[in-house]
């Protein structure tokens, strides 16, 4: 029999300072842990965080959401929020299967740091940063800068994720998430689009944010698109000719099993285009 | 209604599939691919392995008496390495990246796999020939032991009439090549078995598989042993489509089971496959490439027909020879041809071997012949209906292989049926590829297309085609009970309820009073393959003659009375080398399509609306299970036409895992599914019953490449229709 060390802490400070003293792996939602070891026996110390409930649910202070770092996609999901995070709980709706949706945490899919990742786009567009904690104590970076390339993040050794905290800037504005894929569900993204557009009572974009997934090793915001949308109405016949490819200069999209380059070019700006419609009637 | 014999037991879990057995005593086997596409072996060491605690023993070539397989000539080592040398085939080359090295046997499985990682290994690596053009142009060849200086190793010609006659006599020419994807079977069962010495000394593998009197003859041959000390034996079948018909782990398994054996170890081993390993080890629709010309004249009437076919066979044949032949008969379509030139090849490669899958070359040569077909229908201006039923095959037409059709050809009946279905007004879905992507009506284009097409039932070219039963009827005046006694693989389509409801028709007793044993080389006899859409009309015939020899029994006093047949079909042809000439089949299938779809012109989304499918089954045995057959197939070949994208670089195939190689899901599929089921009887099927299992998949691509260019005005020449390749084809031809 071998065996492999296995910590299951109940309380977050137990698990900082397990989390202190080794080098552990750190098992959530299991929804990519699990498939990553099929047919391999498991080698590495575990710390299971899944009983951690404190870090489990959402809420809502005077300046900020705080979404606890094992809070479930179908938890966001079912979650009561106000319009800016439409395009997080649609994100919700498409991360794996309804069986993964039960088990995956949001920092889990932050962690995992895939190009792919349905969380993320949305949670761009929200402005999210992250929370981190160790025993030394807590720092929030924000989640642009918490991903620091392909699945790759700033986390530091003893440091969990302990919430993800979106501002309260926008609630109101229109949010939305496009996710194109060869199927229709259970699949992994060839491009997703996030937004987030606010508007002024008169109908001028105050706030715009839009942010591409799977076309580059990080998902990127359009800063300069969204700098181009701000100021005008949201009925500005020029919004119907947004975005063109240079707005897409600093995605970088692959050929791989799921679609060429060009493809997903096309398809970045296609999906865009209809989130602009879609803003545009939503008054 | 009659209640499906497996759906108790597979509704609540109960079925035992070859992965749900247990036995305490159970030895792990981990089979080790070569993963070299083309290589030679220049040094196997397993003793590392050996040294692996719980590692008990490890098979190699050596182990493998005969050490060559093959379902239809034998040119695949079993185990790649020095063996015994009493086969032609160089056992020392590794032809594909599947190509099975050992098998290490071991206490558990983590102690086998660790063994697997042990065994040290030096290959000398040759050239790889990955694809038909490069294997085409290279004077590296992978079977020099066939003798040929070409990779193309199988040819087959069609001559008929005077081809220069019929293109002096066209009107209109219509060209095109086509390029036809892999596709890979997707089972929901990977593969698996156990093997053992069973009470009889017999070498017994339990496997999920199509046809066990074959996968003995095979295990007996590398084994070099009789077959009766061969035991096959079908528990539940999750599924096969084709991709069950040749050995998996059969012999291996064999081959470990007597090794054991013989140094005292009487235990049972079991293997099972992961589905990257399924995806990987087994054979796969054959890929290809068709160029094709279609002349007609002014008024419609077809005049010449000329193709060249390229099928890329992989590392070895399995079924290709057989799947060319069905292609070649099938690329010119269900016509009246009276002037054609076809020339046809099967070509080594070293990419993963093509071979048997659900429609068996027809799918190939349908998405030619009918999208050629469509394109004449538009050059001419005339009704693609119309344009058919002006060219369609009737009892009394001679076919392209210059022999009289059998009786019964019903495609006329069949292109009508889904021509009046589709003529009723209906509503369309909203187009909604994506659950989160609803598309904008300004970019949806709606599109109808039509296909139709034929497919053999039962084995072609010759093959001695044959299927046995046993019936015994008991009681004293009147039958009270009966036992059916037949090999006929239940791989899910439900033939094991379809055999006895046959049984009971045939006997005049009810359903209920039959009991039946299946599936196992030790209790039945030799039914053929579950393939080729032949099971229910061969196995029909087959109980139809050993009832009646029963019955005779029964009349003459003995009880009980045991009737035993083997139902033989017309003989049928292999053709004729030069002409293609010959009687290939002893009956045939009849199908037609119509396919309405919506496509996203700005993301190339396809979703399929409405399929009606028209097909003459002769006579519906058990309605749920027609109806089963045919929306499964239509699934089946929506994967083929749309998702399905296997994706083979190196001679490696770099996506064989269902999260990247994508089968339909519920929401891909059509919307709707319109089944009309002809009765035409077959003259020679039993209650006129025809083979009905693989028609709906061979017309539906070209429908779908047809209703695609109704709706965009471009023509599709390859598949899959992925959103990425339709968008790049709508990009290059402009609306």
């Amino acid at each position: 029999m071998r065996f492999v060390d296995y910590l299951a802490p109940t309380n977050l400070d137990s698990a900082l300072s397990a989390f202190a003293g080794g080098k552990w792996t750190v098992l959530a939602g299991g929804t990519d842990f699990y498939p990553a070891r099929v047919g391999h026996p498991l080698t590495e110390p575990v710390l299971d965080i899944s009983g951690l409930d404190e870090l489990r649910g959402i809420s809502v202070t005077d300046d900020a959401y705080r979404i606890g770092a094992l809070t479930r996609w179908a938890d966001i999901k079912a979650a009561d929020l106000p319009p800016a995070f439409d395009g997080l709980r649609l994100a919700a709706a498409e991360v794996g299967g309804i069986q993964v949706q039960n088990a995956g945490t949001i920092a889990g899919n932050l962690c995992n740091a895939s190009p792919a990742a349905d969380g993320i786009p949305p949670l761009l567009t929200l402005d999210a940063s992250v929370e981190l904690a160790s025993q030394g104590g807590q720092r929030v970076v924000p989640l642009s800068a918490f991903l620091t390339g392909y699945r790759q993040i700033d986390l530091q050794s003893g440091e969990l994720v302990t919430a993800v905290i979106v501002p309260r800037q926008v609630e109101e504005a229109f949010s939305d998430f496009q996710k194109l894929g060869s199927r229709s569900y259970l699949v992994i993204s060839i491009v997703m689009v996030a937004t987030v557009i606010a508007a002024d009572p008169e109908g001028i974009i105050s706030d715009a944010r839009i942010a591409v997934g799977a076309c580059s090793p990080v998902a990127l915001r359009l800063t300069e698109l969204e700098s181009e949308l701000r100021g005008k109405h949201r009925n500005d016949r020029a919004l119907q000719h947004l975005p063109t490819r240079h707005h897409l200069d600093r995605l970088a999209p692959i050929d791989d099993v799921r679609a060429t380059a060009d493809y997903r070019f096309g398809a970045t700006l296609t999906l865009i285009r209809r989130s602009l419609r879609r803003f545009a009637e939503s008054a | 209604m009659t209640t499906r014999l497996d759906g108790p037991e597979k509704v609540t879990g109960a079925a035992l599939f070859p992965a749900d057995v247990v036995r305490p005593d159970f030895l792990h086997a981990q089979i080790v691919f070569t993963d070299q596409p083309h290589a030679r072996l220049v040094d196997l060491d397993v003793e590392p392995a050996r040294a692996v605690p719980g590692v008990v023993e490890i098979l190699t070539a050596a182990d493998i008496p005969v050490n060559e397989y093959g379902l239809v000539f034998r040119d695949q080592p079993v185990l790649i390495g020095p063996g015994n040398e009493l086969t032609a085939v160089a056992e020392n080359i590794s032809r594909w990246e599947a190509d099975q090295l050992c098998v290490v046997i071991a206490e558990n499985i983590e102690a086998a796999r660790a063994g697997a990682a042990a065994i040290k290994v030096e290959w000398e690596e040759l050239p790889i020939l990955g694809d038909i053009d490069t294997s085409l142009q290279s004077t590296v060849m992978l079977h020099p032991e066939n003798g040929l200086d070409t990779n193309a190793y199988h040819h087959l010609r069609i001559r008929k009439g005077d081809i220069d006659a019929g293109w002096s006599e066209a009107d209109v020419v219509i060209e095109g090549t086509y390029e036809v994807p892999y596709q890979e079977h997707a089972f929901l069962q990977p593969e698996a078995a156990i093997s053992y010495i069973d009470e009889e000394g017999r070498v017994t593998v339990e496997i999920a598989g199509q046809w066990t009197v074959e996968d003995q003859e095979q295990i007996a041959h590398a084994l070099d042993l009789p077959t009766e000390a061969v035991r096959v034996k079908y528990p539940a079948i999750g599924g096969a489509f084709g991709g069950r018909e040749d050995m998996s782990m059969q012999i291996v398994l064999a081959a470990a089971a007597r090794k054991l054996a013989a140094r005292g170890i009487r235990r049972p081993i079991r293997c099972q496959w992961s589905r990257e390993e399924s995806i990987v080890g087994h054979h796969k629709r054959h890929r290809g490439r068709i160029k094709a010309r279609l002349g007609a004249r002014r008024d419609g009437k077809i005049v010449a027909v000329e193709a060249d076919c390229y099928l890329d066979a992989g590392g070895y044949n399995y079924t290709s020879n057989k799947v060319l032949g069905n292609l070649h008969l099938c690329v010119g379509g269900p016509y009246e041809i009276p002037n054609a030139r076809i020339d046809s090849y099967a070509v080594y490669t070293n990419a993963v071997p093509g071979g048997a899958f659900r429609g068996f070359g027809a799918p190939q040569g349908a998405m030619v012949a009918e999208t050629q077909m469509n394109k004449l229908a538009l050059a001419l201006d005339m009704d693609p209906i119309e344009l058919r039923l002006l060219n369609s095959l009737r009892d009394g037409s001679m076919g392209i292989t210059q022999a009289e059709m059998p009786l019964g050809v019903s495609l006329p009946f069949v292109i009508d049926a889904a021509a009046n279905a589709a003529s009723e007004e209906f509503q369309v879905g909203e187009l909604r590829p994506v659950a989160t992507l609803p598309s904008e009506e300004s970019a949806i284009r709606r599109g109808r297309g039509f296909a139709c097409g034929y497919k053999n039932v039962g084995f072609s070219f010759g093959f001695p085609e044959r299927c046995e039963a046993a019936v015994e009827l008991f009681g004293d005046d009147e039958v009270e009970r009966a036992i059916l006694y037949h090999g006929a693989a239940e791989v899910g389509q439900g033939s094991h309820t379809a055999l006895r409801q046959m049984a009971a028709m045939a006997i005049g007793i009810d359903y209920e009073r039959v009991e039946t044993v299946y599936s196992d080389t030790a209790t039945s006899g030799d039914s053929g393959s579950a393939s080729a859409s032949r099971l229910t009309w061969m196995s029909g015939n087959s109980i139809l003659g050993a009832v009646e020899e029963a019955t005779k029994k029964w009349n003459d006093g003995e009880r009980p009375a045991r009737g035993e047949f083997r139902f033989v079909p017309p003989p049928t042809q292999t053709l004729d080398p030069v002409t293609g000439a010959g009687q290939p089949n002893f009956a045939y299938g009849y199908v037609a399509e119509v396919v309405d779809l919506s496509v996203d012109i700005e993301t190339g989304h396809i979703r399929v609306d409405r399929v009606i499918c028209a097909n003459d089954v002769g006579r519906v045995i058990n309605r749920t299970l027609v109806e089963g057959q045919v929306e499964g197939a239509i699934v089946q070949a929506h994967g083929y036409a749309i998702t399905e994208d296997l994706q083979v670089k190196d001679a490696r195939i770099t996506n064989p895992r269902l999260s990247a190689y994508l089968i339909p899901g519920i929401d891909d599929i059509p919307a709707e599914i319109r089944t009309i089921l002809l009765e035409h009887p077959d003259p020679r099927g039993p209650w006129g019953v025809r083979g009905m299992a693989e028609m709906p998949l061979v017309p539906y691509a070209a429908a779908v490449v047809a209703a695609l260019h109704d709706a965009t005005g471009v023509w599709f020449h390859q598949l899959p229709l992925t959103p990425s390749r339709v968008l790049a084809g709508l990009t290059a031809n402009p609306l």
